[in-house]
């Protein structure tokens, strides 16, 4: 039992120390990441739109990058057309498969990262459904993060998770145009994640009571 | 006193079970950009925490052993029941949820699944050695050491082997939903445990349970 528990804690040491040193060395190596990117072109454009019962759809097809904004036909849409949204409103989006600057690769470690720049900024008159096909970058099956650059605030915001990539393709809601960025696993120097540490640490603590309770209750009997 | 020591050696087992990943988690990204070569830095890892978990439980291991040697039929016809019932119990469950919730996916299919496509044999030998191991110690020799009650230890440990199989990540139906199947399998391997009173039993089941999936990969489905 001594014997275990000494090999125990020898063991622990070891990997605190191991992810002590690793951290140090990662944020070095984060400062001097080079990734090189792929803009894809934004000319030659090709804008389709189909009407439904109930929503508007604009398919553009940008070179090699496929992508459709689909909007609910409701109040806020008919309003955003009388005003010529259509018009006024710049729908096109670049992609770009990995961290493109310094600034975003210091602010999150990931290294999937599919970053999605809108041309239009800012509000958008209703809530948009985006479909982009992400066939190069990820498999299907894979479920999705989707995060947003808060550039103002020099800070990643958490906007959606279980993004599932179906038949190459995801989708996503918006609800302002700006710079966002799909990644397979959380992000964790994002602000709003999902609570999951605080899951692991509930299960933890349960599971320590329950062991500790049960032990008690046998040395009673 | 026999109890106290069993409970800091299942304690012990079960937080080093979540931190080493965890640990691992936040710089094995950093170090490397190629998922191989990540993949076998966690593999060297937890294939240490798991020569570890079996110094631990050293003598009972070699008194399972002695025990299936001498009479081998009875834990590999216990094994094969319960591998049954797992299989037929988790066709069920699926379909009944897909019935209820039409949209389901388990959580981390899609990440599995392209693991296994990149990087098939590593994940062979860590999905069918490492995993299997490990977490029959810590979910099922742990908790049985500790838990006397033969149903609790079964509900219990089954409920938290299914949590931690989504990876801890609870934000929506889909990830509850995905509970539902991985707690009943966390079970049905707690029962076999309990049946034989050997650790080799649900370590069988699980295994047939990995081949069954492994035909199922291998043919495309």
């Amino acid at each position: 039992m001594k014997k275990n528990l000494n090999l125990l804690i020898t063991f622990l040491l070891i990997i605190i120390s191991i992810g002590v040193l690793v951290s140090k060395v990662s944020s070095s190596i984060e400062e001097n990441k080079d990734v090189k990117t792929k803009v894809l072109s934004k000319t030659n454009d090709n804008f389709t739109k189909t009407e439904t019962e109930n929503e508007v759809i604009y398919e553009i097809i940008d070179d090699d990058l496929t992508y459709s904004w689909t909007f609910d036909k409701n109040d806020d849409l008919k309003n955003a057309l009388k005003d010529n949204m259509e018009i006024d409103m710049d729908l096109k989006l670049d992609i770009v498969p990995n961290i493109q600057d310094d600034y975003l690769s210091s602010m999150v470690s990931n290294d999937d990262l599919l970053v999605i720049k809108f041309s239009h900024h800012g509000e958008i008159p209703t809530k948009a459904k985006i479909t982009l096909d992400v066939n190069d970058k990820y498999k299907n099956g894979e479920r999705l993060y989707l995060y947003y650059l808060n550039e103002e605030e020099e800070q990643i915001e958490y906007i959606d998770k279980g993004l599932e990539v179906k038949n190459g393709k995801v989708e996503f809601t918006i609800e302002h145009c700006s710079n966002y960025f799909l990644t397979g696993s959380i992000v964790q120097e994002a602000v709003n994640n999902p609570k999951n540490i605080n899951l692991i640490i509930i299960v933890m603590v349960v599971v320590i009571i329950v062991l500790i309770a049960s032990t008690l209750f046998q040395n009673k009997k | 006193m026999e109890n106290i020591n069993k409970l800091i050696k299942g304690i012990s087992v079960f937080l080093l079970y979540i931190l080493v990943p965890y640990v691992l988690n936040m710089f094995l990204p950093s170090i490397t950009e190629s998922t191989v070569i990540e993949l076998l830095y966690r593999f060297i890892f937890m294939f240490l925490l798991l020569l570890l978990f079996v110094l631990i439980y050293k003598d009972d291991i070699i008194r399972d052993i002695k025990a299936f040697k001498e009479k081998p039929s009875r834990v590999i016809k216990t094994s094969i029941i319960y591998f049954l019932c797992l299989i037929g119990g988790i066709m069920v469950i699926s379909s009944l949820i897909y019935l209820v919730y039409p949209d389901f996916s388990y959580t981390n299919s899609g990440l599995i699944d392209s693991l296994f496509e990149e990087n098939f044999f590593i994940m062979i030998i860590y999905v069918f050695f490492l995993t299997l191991f490990t977490e029959q110690i810590v979910f099922r020799k742990v908790f049985r050491d500790i838990i006397k009650n033969k149903y609790f230890f079964i509900i219990f440990s089954g409920l938290i082997y299914g949590i931690f199989q989504i990876g801890y990540v609870v934000s929506d139906v889909n990830d509850l939903l995905t509970v539902i199947p991985f707690a009943y399998a966390g079970m049905i391997l707690s029962s076999s445990m309990e049946k034989t009173d050997n650790i080799i039993t649900p370590c069988l089941v699980y295994m047939f349970y990995d081949l069954f999936l492994l035909s199922g990969i291998l043919m495309g489905i």
